[in-house]
């Protein structure tokens, strides 16, 4: 009998034939997986989100009409919505550090890379040496390697912000400060890139490391994220 | 965090000391490794106090060179391994499953084991050194007092404690006291002996609710007392005090610091099941200290552990000499299908009508789950009937309005059983078949009735949908209580 990753509850089989033919184990208890909202249905082209149409969402319009910003991201996919439960399991894998958690996700996730962004070059987001400490991990770079083992280091995050979950829309769209650098010029050049991050909010953040990627000579930049708000 | 075996300069006794506050001058022992692995293995912690986090530390806690050469500050190993198995130490956790691995930039990108089970207390991983602090205890400079009176069996069973405190051989006392029966109050005369002997005391229950129950009642027995309350999101994590009432799990971050020991409803779920619990009790005591194990419905086994010794004080009247209400059990049929369909069961109506009309006491109505506790709030939907369950936002500031008498009617989840005290109410069990209503717990909900010397009746009704032996002989431990 194993038990839910998430709550630690045994999980009950129930038989049926897709225990028989099945190749995947189950993670989470019956509970749990009904709480996950899949991003499987109708969702805006560009960034997923959830929505009641396919039409590209005002957001996206929004980021697009801005000079500054069009063009800097091509397209974000996610696996999950943001929900309640989402945000209880994003407590315990960031803030706590339950890093195994990830592992749960790991096959949707090379599914969602090899769909989407097969031979893209895999970026993790970058934390801040600050963030770095304090966690002891980075939560982008662990979801990165359950879809490849070795990523190249080509980011990092030379400005220590305040979390982007305690701001406001409006303070991270407006701000234009640049986080991030570029350290591996050569990995970069002429390559499509896939960016990893934990969560999708605003599209701040990707925006931000998609434009110094750009100037160093990527042809594209993606986004993938496990959670879509 | 890597640490190393180091000789201090002008010192003779080898100390562990982080990396980073060793100096050029000292005599390196060892290879730095990462605490877990350091060899020699670090002695096991000998100060009694706080065993806490680096994370955990306040503003003025700061690890330093001279406390830890001084060993008025210890590191101890946070993980331990033998033969490739893990131990944390901080919660106790042995299952393996509950480990997992993971890159730790904390040690430079080792493959760093740590503990799932008490993750949600900040993480524990083998490069995480648990830090030993003294606590300061400030003990009042007078002898406390308590005007209050005692029933005589209140008296005897009091009088047993304080004994118990100065007792050669006999470490452990279970009071076995009748829901109502006073068990706070009795407790006075203990926390008054033990404060002046300069001794520290712990309540340790498995409950928040009966936490926020307990301390304002003992804040107000001895306003020179400072206590403290310990649950989840509590703020008074990082004060300190000879008195600390606490939820099981709080404990985890004392290590043998207290003197006396009190638990507080041993049998209640999940300190009964859990070993963790057990643990961090045992780890937060004293190897001297007293045990006490309070409860109406302890299990067999403590009793039958117990009783050779004369270490059972048993109190069966309530405090105002008043018997325990005995439970009727009233068959109400299907209830679950009409509540399925979004309808109240007609019999629940007509109890509930009956009660409002002929009785001036407020309701108290447990339900089996807190999906039913939700769907009966939904259905009857009046603004004085509320519902709350463990899950619930607003869990504290309900059950407190309802006390203030601002609700007719509360529906709870079994979270309510035992420990809390309303003045005068009526309980109803709507589902009393279900198998969440142990004995144990029939019993202690039934005890929730007719608490107040004002008011020492109230009815109890188990409506059900066919009896069970718990049922059963929860009426028939009541009547034996009240024959007694």
């Amino acid at each position: 009998m194993s038990s839910c990753l998430y709550c630690q509850k045994a999980i009950e089989e129930q038989l049926s034939w897709d225990t028989l033919f099945r190749r995947e184990y189950r993670r989470f208890c019956y509970a749990c997986s009904q709480q996950m909202i899949w991003i499987n249905t109708l969702h805006c082209s560009r960034c997923y989100r959830p929505q009641a149409d396919s039409a590209v969402c005002l957001d996206c319009v929004r980021w697009e009409n801005s000079t500054y910003w069009s063009s800097k991201l091509t397209r974000n996919v996610s696996l999950l919505s943001y929900n309640e439960w989402a945000q209880d399991f994003v407590a315990r894998f960031k803030f706590r550090g339950d890093v195994v958690l990830a592992k749960a996700f790991e096959q949707e996730l090379k599914r969602m890379y090899a769909r989407n962004f097969n031979q893209h070059l895999i970026v993790p987001i970058p934390l801040s040496e600050k963030r770095m400490i304090e966690r002891g991990f980075n939560q982008s770079e662990v979801l990165a390697r359950c879809i490849r083992t070795n990523i190249t280091d080509v980011l990092v995050r030379i400005i220590h912000e305040e979390k982007t979950s305690k701001k406001l829309r409006w303070q991270r769209v407006a701000g234009r400060s640049r986080p991030f650098e570029v350290t591996n010029q050569k990995s970069v050049m002429s390559k499509n890139v896939v960016l990893v991050d934990d969560i999708y909010t605003t599209g701040a953040t990707v925006r931000k490391a998609a434009t110094v990627l750009l100037e160093a000579g990527a042809t594209s930049v993606s986004s993938m994220t496990l959670f879509r708000s | 965090m890597k640490c190393v075996w180091v000789v201090p300069k002008g010192q003779f006794a080898p100390v562990v000391l982080p990396c980073d506050l060793v100096q050029q001058d000292d005599d390196v022992q060892s290879d730095a490794a990462v605490i877990t692995h350091l060899k020699p293995s670090p002695p096991l912690p000998t100060l009694q106090g706080k065993s806490l986090l680096i994370s955990e530390l306040t503003d003025q806690q700061i690890i330093t060179r001279r406390q830890l050469i001084a060993g008025t500050l210890q590191l101890s190993i946070g993980i331990s391994l033998k033969r490739s198995e893990a131990t944390c130490n901080r919660c106790g956790n042995q299952d393996q499953e509950q480990f997992a691995m993971f890159d730790c930039y904390w040690c430079g990108r080792n493959k760093c084991l740590y503990c799932r089970s008490c993750i949600m207390m900040g993480k524990v991983t083998t490069c995480t050194p648990l830090v030993h602090i003294p606590v300061a205890e400030p003990f009042p400079k007078t002898r406390l007092s308590w005007h209050g009176l005692l029933t005589d069996a209140q008296k005897s069973a009091s009088k047993q404690m304080v004994e118990i405190l100065q007792h050669r051989t006999n470490n452990e006392l279970l009071v076995w006291a009748v829901c109502g029966a006073g068990k706070t109050e009795m407790l006075f005369p203990l926390i008054i002996e033990a404060i002046d002997q300069k001794k520290t005391l712990l309540i340790a229950t498995p409950r928040t609710d009966v936490v926020l129950e307990l301390i304002p009642r003992i804040r107000q027995a001895f306003p020179n007392l400072r206590s403290i309350a310990l649950y989840g999101g509590s703020e008074e994590r990082f004060q300190s005090s000879p008195l600390v009432i606490s939820t099981t799990h709080q404990t985890r971050r004392y290590f043998q610091y207290f003197d006396v020991v009190i638990i507080d409803e041993i049998d209640a779920f999940p300190y009964h099941y859990d070993d963790s619990l057990r643990f961090a009790v045992n780890k937060a005591a004293k190897p001297s200290a007293k045990f006490y194990y309070l409860s109406a419905t302890p299990p067999h086994s403590l009793i039958r552990k117990l009783k050779t010794n004369n270490q059972i004080a048993m109190i069966n009247r309530r405090y105002h000499g008043y018997p325990l209400p005995v439970p009727s059990l009233k068959w109400i049929g299907d209830w679950r299908t009409y509540v399925e369909r979004g309808k109240l069961p007609p019999k629940l109506t007509a109890w509930m009508n009956r009660q409002e009309r002929e009785s001036d006491r407020q309701l108290l109505i447990f339900v089996p789950s807190i999906n039913v506790s939700e769907r009966l709030e939904s259905i009857i939907a009046r603004k004085d009937i509320i519902c709350v369950h463990s899950q619930h936002a607003k869990r504290k500031e309900i059950v407190e309005a309802f006390r203030h008498k601002q609700y007719h009617c509360l529906i709870t989840t079994t979270i309510l059983e035992r420990g809390v005290t309303f003045p005068s109410v009526d309980v109803f069990i709507l589902g009393a078949e279900n198998d969440v209503f142990t004995i144990a717990a029939l019993v202690q909900i039934a005890g929730r009735a007719g608490r107040s010397l004002e008011d020492p009746k109230g009815d109890v009704l188990f409506l059900h949908d066919g009896t069970t032996i718990a049922m059963k002989q929860a009426v028939k431990q009541i009547k034996r209580m009240n024959e007694r």
